[in-house]
């Protein structure tokens, strides 16, 4: 058919309708730091004007090349500059108000999440950064739309873990405000260490500084096509790692392609630059569209059990070194996520018992992300969790990669009942935590883990 | 059109050579052990289009090769429907095969001005597999015409899906 083989048309025909290939992110990046104004009311006006003028046509635009393309765009969203820098000459309640205006912006263009509400505190935190994050907590209980990521570590600047104690209460507040809808408040929020400046998956997405004044980044999919492509041949024949890792690569090639055309042609549309294609595999709480099932796929049977780590290490560097391949624009995340309850099977296996917080841990010091949408009990005290994201921490800043906590402390609820947060949010069951009220007096010496040595790697 | 057999490319090279023809373009095709093949080839004025059509008969065994012969003008009009790949998409159809889905879905785009620049159709079991490149002029709306194609998917109980070529280009080229 034309350069084409039939073969090759119907495959990818079949990535799209049956094994959920689809674009998971269309991600607009604003600068709003324009705004900047010493008056609240003139600051949230060029801050609500600007968003809609700049994204009122991202949706129509990527509905039209969907079409086009027939290829599903699942999620269109808006990153913006870090607010923080916004808030330097205001309190919490313009906080509020300025996220409560972005929000009413995000509802008039029919945006579902706007990232963004973030500061970066890994060495120390200004006035309104702390303005910033106190507010966080009603932030995310009283909007319906704007996420919140505070960046804690780097490895060039260690860990800040007084910061860290504070977004553990954070955390804990946001949970107890949203209680109703099991802590969801807290779903909305990420704690970082190396935060990537262009990530276009929410809740951690914002326009880092060295960003372009408006950009399109693009979030692909895939562990669907992946667990597909592997199951077919694996069922014809007896595959070594070396040619299960080929086969991943191939895959993940296709996927990255796809977005890279979605991309761009959205970015020409809007008029805007192309940023980059973030190549993470991000499940959906959907049967057949799951991290964990690659892995059962791949002969773990119990996911969780020994060999879970090697088995997302070699996804994940196989997913990359595909991708990679495929565009010279990757950036963002770009490894395989694992946030448990947008993933049935891992939701599954933490049911089971199967997958440990401290497997899943380890798993993180090989994959993308990190502690990622994972429900703990609600009474945890915040010496215990802030000790949980200081571990999370450390792995991103030695290993100098991003690592992330999205953790939520389901008010009222214990290990073993379950949370539910609805649509690509999943649910989930709670994980126990390990020795709870053991850590305090190690988070309590306060102040900043020192840099981590950049030689001597062993 | 003959039925397939090593040495009938060979053969019908030979003849327009025998005639000082030089082959300008060529295509062949096998479906199901039947083999055909359509050229286009520069030769002196003298030799006519029978005449051709007779040497290239001869040089199959006899009655082997069924043989059409025309003078080829190039046509004023294959631009529009050949066109910018910027035009050009891909329809897949698939589903228990049944009459008449060929008809309707080439009827559907032949009253649009939608030209087939490539089709081919497969029967693996029981299922059917329509594979067709088109061109879809700048003034129809592509939209319509996807939906248009699915109502006929929905009504033939097949699966018909148009997307534009360049998502092949990306998924599937280096």
């Amino acid at each position: 058919m034309g350069v084409f083989t039939t073969e090759e048309i119907l495959r990818t025909v079949e990535m799209i309708h049956k094994e959920n290939l689809d674009v998971r992110t269309v991600t607009l990046g604003i600068n709003v730091l324009d705004a900047a104004r010493a008056d609240s009311n003139k600051m949230q006006e060029r801050v609500f004007k600007k968003i809609v003028n700049k994204a009122k046509s991202l949706i129509p635009v990527c509905n039209e090349i969907s079409r086009r393309y027939g290829i599903p765009i699942v999620n269109k969203r808006i990153a913006l500059s870090p607010l923080s820098q916004l808030l330097e000459q205001h309190n919490e309640t313009t906080a509020l108000a300025l996220a409560k205006t972005i929000d009413r912006a995000a509802r008039e263009i029919n945006i579902d999440f706007v990232g963004g509400f973030s500061a970066l505190v890994e060495k120390g935190w200004t006035p309104g950064e702390q303005s910033l994050i106190n507010s966080i907590p009603l932030v995310l209980s009283s909007t319906e739309r704007v996420c919140a990521s505070v960046n804690v570590a780097s490895t060039s600047a260690g860990i800040n873990v007084d910061a860290v104690r504070r977004m553990a209460e954070i955390i804990i507040k946001t949970a107890q405000r949203t209680a109703e809808h099991d802590g969801f408040g807290a779903a909305k929020l990420v704690v970082f260490a190396n935060i990537p400046q262009d990530n276009p998956f929410m809740a951690g997405a914002y326009l880092g500084s060295g960003e372009p004044e408006c950009v399109v980044n693009i979030g692909v999919s895939g562990p669907g096509v992946i667990k597909r492509a592997l199951e077919v041949k694996l069922r014809h024949q007896k595959l070594d790692f070396i040619e299960i890792a080929e086969e991943i690569k191939r895959t993940a090639f296709r996927v990255t392609r796809v977005g890279e055309l979605i991309g761009r042609e959205v970015a020409e549309a809007l008029g805007v630059e192309f940023g980059i294609v973030d190549l993470s595999l991000a499940p959906t709480p959907y049967v057949g569209d799951s991290v964990g099932e690659i892995l059962q796929i791949l002969g773990i049977k119990s996911i969780g059990a020994p060999g879970s780590t090697a088995a997302i290490a070699l996804l994940n560097d196989a997913v990359k070194k595909g991708g990679l391949f495929a565009s010279s624009s990757v950036g963002g995340l770009s490894g395989a996520f694992i946030p448990v309850s947008e993933d049935a099977a891992l939701s599954l296996a933490v049911g089971r018992g199967d997958l440990q917080l401290e497997k899943l841990e380890a798993m993180t010091s090989v994959s993308s992300v990190g502690l990622d949408m994972i429900a703990i009990p609600g009474d945890i005290d915040v010496d215990t969790l802030a000790a949980l994201i200081l571990d999370e921490m450390s792995i991103g800043v030695v290993n100098d990669k991003t690592t992330a906590c999205r953790i939520i402390p389901v008010p009222g609820k214990k290990a073993g009942d379950k949370a539910v947060f609805g649509g690509l949010f999943g649910e989930c069951f709670i994980s126990p935590v390990h020795r709870p009220g053991n850590s305090g007096q190690f988070v309590k010496y306060g102040g900043r883990i020192p840099a981590p040595l950049r030689s001597l790697h062993n | 059109m003959a039925e397939d057999r090593p040495g009938i490319v060979s053969a019908v090279s030979q003849a327009v050579l025998k005639l000082d023809g030089n082959i300008v373009a060529l295509s062949q095709t096998v479906l199901n052990d039947y083999f055909t093949i359509i050229l286009i080839a520069d030769f002196p004025e003298k030799v006519s289009a029978e005449q051709l059509r007779e040497c290239v008969e001869n040089a199959g065994s006899s009655g082997e090769f069924s043989v059409m012969s025309r003078p080829y003008q190039p046509s004023s009009t294959s631009s529009r429907f050949s066109s910018a790949e910027s035009t050009q998409y891909m329809l897949t159809a698939t589903g228990t095969d049944r009459k008449g889905i060929i008809h309707q879905i080439s009827q559907s785009l032949a009253t649009k001005g939608i030209n087939i620049l490539d089709i081919a159709t497969y029967l693996e079991a029981d299922k059917f597999i329509l594979v067709a490149q088109i061109v879809v002029p700048s003034d129809i709306n592509v939209r319509c015409l996807q939906d248009e194609l699915s109502a006929i998917g929905v009504s033939k109980n097949i699966s018909i899906n148009l997307q534009h070529i360049d998502i092949f280009k990306a998924t599937n080229r280096i």
